[in-house]
């Protein structure tokens, strides 16, 4: 083999794709959550408004999977549930049943799918399961500009935390039907979002990104001892 | 005589010399042109980049730049032992073209106006797609027969992007195997009405790559019998439904450690 060639094939092999490893997750969820934990012990978990308490509740319900060491905290929140009534008052406004539509994703609406996640009725399961294709295919296909349209106008903040929610919601299914093709889309999009969390002066709080990565490992988990 | 055109990514495609050098010898084949994408389109560029990444400046390296040099010291048959074999004449596909005085065309992409005005002309009974982004209605449309392509997967379980990885993944490489599947296209991704399944054995120890790079010999294989029975009118193509699959995309690296671990258990069974 010549010199030239030889060199040519060591510079494309250098360009192995570069990701986010999982132990710069960890350290991050070691962190971060350690920080979280520290504030909620000193300053009670009042000081949290009621959506992070929400996100507050379902990582400490994961952290155990993930062996993070801490000092137990017992949370007393009251898990608040999407009533029936307030899913389809939501669903009945989705434009052609969709939540995302000609790439504009209707808000709130992976917050909404978590809640029917467990559902049983074979319509709303049939729902989920076209609308996860519908998001998947849009995160896939628009990549780092995927959902960054909302049917109604969200601070760049808000949109951020949208995403990582939707990051969340991608992971949650993957588990729930074994279907990595979700969990490989949560990585990607979890990825994205930790790198707008790391732009200077981005000004993002760290607990939405905490949120999805813990569901993110929390899976991956699952699903590699499957 | 079955009027054929062929759709090219970039002129230096082995993929596409191969099939179009397979064309040139069928006695019931008369190739009426060959379109092929120029590379030097900066939308092209931009929007590889943003879909491929770091795996756009391997690509180039390999198939622009070192092109056969890069299967040098590989030990499965592959594209340029295949090539060997059935003697294919050096050059680009525009040399090729131009020797068997074949219409040649270059446009931006393969749904533009330059593109569709030169298969108007041509007016193939069938188009052959060995690469070039996606085809558009007005594209997919014209030609009688329609518009085929060979897919590294088997269809239709595995559809879209990484099929390979992801058909180790689930553990399906004992009930699925490996192949490529010639089908014909439609509006959705690898959905057209299948023709035929060219399946490999691998074997233990095999990576990816070099299963990749059998499919890739099985495509040339499968893309020319295919025509050969369109031809001679003995190959029927079956519809396949939309439950009968899924369609997957570019794997994480992440994920892919884990497949090519699953690979190596499934091979050793």
């Amino acid at each position: 083999m010549g010199a030239a060639q030889k060199l040519l094939l060591s510079l494309s092999d250098s360009f192995a794709e570069s990701y986010l490893h999982s132990e710069q997750i960890d350290r991050f969820i070691q962190k971060e959550s350690h920080i979280l934990f520290q504030k909620l012990v000193q300053n009670g978990v009042e000081t949290f408004s009621s959506r992070e308490q929400e996100i507050l509740l379902r990582i400490n319900q994961r952290m155990p999977v993930l062996n993070v060491d801490m000092s137990p905290v017992e949370l007393k929140i009251e898990e608040k549930e999407i009533t029936a009534e307030e899913f389809e008052t939501w669903q009945a406004d989705l434009e052609k049943g969709r939540v995302i539509n000609k790439g504009v994703l209707k808000t709130e609406s992976a917050v909404m799918l978590l809640s029917i996640l467990d559902s049983t009725d074979r319509k709303v399961s049939e729902f989920l399961e076209e609308n996860m294709e519908l998001l998947l295919r849009h995160v896939e296909v628009k990549r780092e500009q995927a959902l960054k349209k909302y049917t109604e106008p969200l601070s760049k903040k808000a949109g951020w935390e949208e995403r990582c929610k939707v990051g969340m919601l991608f992971s949650a299914f993957a588990g729930q039907n074994k279907d990595w093709r979700f969990l490989n889309g949560a990585l990607k999009l979890n990825e994205w979002l930790w790198k707008e969390y790391y732009r200077p002066f981005s000004g993002l709080s760290s607990l939405p990104l905490l949120a999805t990565l813990v569901e993110q490992e929390v899976v991956f988990k699952e699903l590699q001892s499957c | 005589m079955l009027k054929v055109m062929l759709f090219a990514p970039i002129h230096t495609s082995l993929y596409s010399r191969l099939v179009l050098h397979g064309l040139l010898q069928e006695s019931q084949v008369q190739v009426v042109g060959v379109a092929v994408r120029t590379p030097w389109n900066m939308k092209r560029i931009r929007s590889e980049w943003k879909r491929d990444g770091n795996r756009l400046a391997q690509k180039f390296i390999r198939k622009y730049l070192l092109r056969e040099k890069a299967f040098v010291q590989v030990r499965v048959e592959n594209l340029v032992s295949y090539a060997a074999s059935v003697d294919l004449p050096e050059g680009t596909l525009k040399d090729l073209a131009e020797n068997a005085s074949v219409p040649y065309c270059v446009c931006r992409n393969l749904s533009d106006q330059t593109c569709e005005a030169f298969e108007k002309q041509k007016a193939p009974d069938l188009i052959v797609f060995t690469g070039g982004g996606l085809i558009r209605n007005n594209i997919l449309q014209l030609p009688t027969c329609g518009v085929l392509n060979c897919h590294t997967g088997v269809l239709p379980p595995y559809r879209g992007m990484d099929v390979v990885e992801w058909t180790a993944l689930e553990n399906a490489v004992q009930q699925v195997g490996f192949g490529a599947t010639l089908h014909y296209m439609d509006k959705g991704v690898d959905t057209g009405p299948i023709l035929l399944v060219h399946s490999i054995q691998p074997h233990a120890g095999e990576s990816f790559s070099e299963i990749r790079m059998r499919l890739e010999v099985e495509m040339v294989r499968g893309m020319l019998e295919g025509i050969r029975g369109i031809a001679a009118g003995v190959l029927e193509a079956h519809a396949q439904a939309a439950q009968d699959g899924r369609q997957y995309f570019v794997m994480h690296p992440r994920v892919k450690k884990i497949a090519e671990q699953r690979l190596q258990v499934q091979l050793k069974k």
